[in-house]
């Protein structure tokens, strides 16, 4: 995948992962943050073995929808044999993904590096 | 969340009364105006701000895109109401409404993996009272007021 950026999301190559970094993620920029993540979806489609990090460092706000987003995508990266981490979760969000109990299915890591890190050792 | 047949009734005084036809960009605007009147009126502390603006979102969003299956013909009312030390926001669809067996029951495991069906469990979590009313067309909503506790 080469590298691509757009308006608020950045795809880039890190050895054999793919580091996705939300460019901006405020309250006001929810439908950005909602059609980036439709997009980011897009992208994953068919990938076999697909090893992403998913940097919401500036994800300030995050609604039912969001989620249901980024459920997807971890389920489009488990289905091709890959797998999904997120990085630099906020407290606020993080909290959202515990009330919910999505922290039961996602994996979260402080760092984009330890995640990248643990995304290379999957055989 | 109980879901009544009958209509409420809107106690207190009114803050606000608005309408928007249902598009969901038109959704965010009104939650930043209508939080900021909260805020302003003592109500909503600051560090409360962004659990009620998710709370708002959630029920308008869920107006124009379930209930009224995003035809901008039809319209979503909301009115923000002050009830002695709680305030409240009703809002209400032109939808077909909806049941109780509609919601996921996303206490159960294997419901975990469902990309959708949080949002009412998001409005229940940070809001004191959450009733739907008309069959699922409007929902009422109620917090305690932040100068007489946050609620929790």
């Amino acid at each position: 995948m080469a590298q691509q950026s757009d308006e608020i999301i950045e795809l880039k190559n890190e050895g054999r992962v793919v580091i996705a970094s939300l460019t901006r993620g405020a309250f006001r920029d929810e439908n950005g943050v909602l059609a980036a993540l439709e997009k980011l979806g897009h992208v994953m489609d068919n990938r076999q073995n697909l090893r992403m990090v998913l940097d919401l460092e500036v994800v300030e706000y995050m609604s039912s929808a969001g989620l249901g987003r980024l459920v997807a995508c971890l389920k489009k990266a488990r289905a091709g044999g890959g797998d999904l981490i997120l990085a630099r979760v906020r407290p606020e969000i993080y909290e959202l993904l515990d009330l919910m109990k999505l922290t039961q299915i996602f994996t979260v890591m402080d760092t984009i590096e330890e995640a990248t890190k643990t995304l290379e050792q999957i055989a | 969340m109980e879901i009544l047949a009958d209509s409420p009734t809107v106690p207190g005084n009114v803050l606000d009364s608005r309408e928007i036809p249902s598009d969901v960009t038109l959704v965010i605007p009104l939650v930043c105006r209508l939080v900021e009147r909260l805020v302003q009126d003592g109500c909503v502390p600051d560090d409360d701000r962004r659990k009620v603006e998710l709370c708002l979102d959630e029920a308008i969003t869920n107006a124009v895109t379930h209930g009224n299956d995003s035809d901008f013909e039809k319209m979503v009312h909301v009115q923000l109401y002050l009830d002695g030390d709680r305030w409240g926001i009703v809002v209400t669809d032109e939808g077909e409404g909806f049941t109780r067996e509609a919601v996921p029951d996303l206490e159960a495991d294997e419901q975990l993996w469902q990309e959708s069906g949080r949002g009412i469990a998001l409005m229940c979590l940070y809001m004191d009272e959450v009733t739907y009313f008309d069959g699922g067309r409007t929902v009422n909503m109620v917090r305690r007021c932040s100068r007489l506790g946050s609620g929790e």
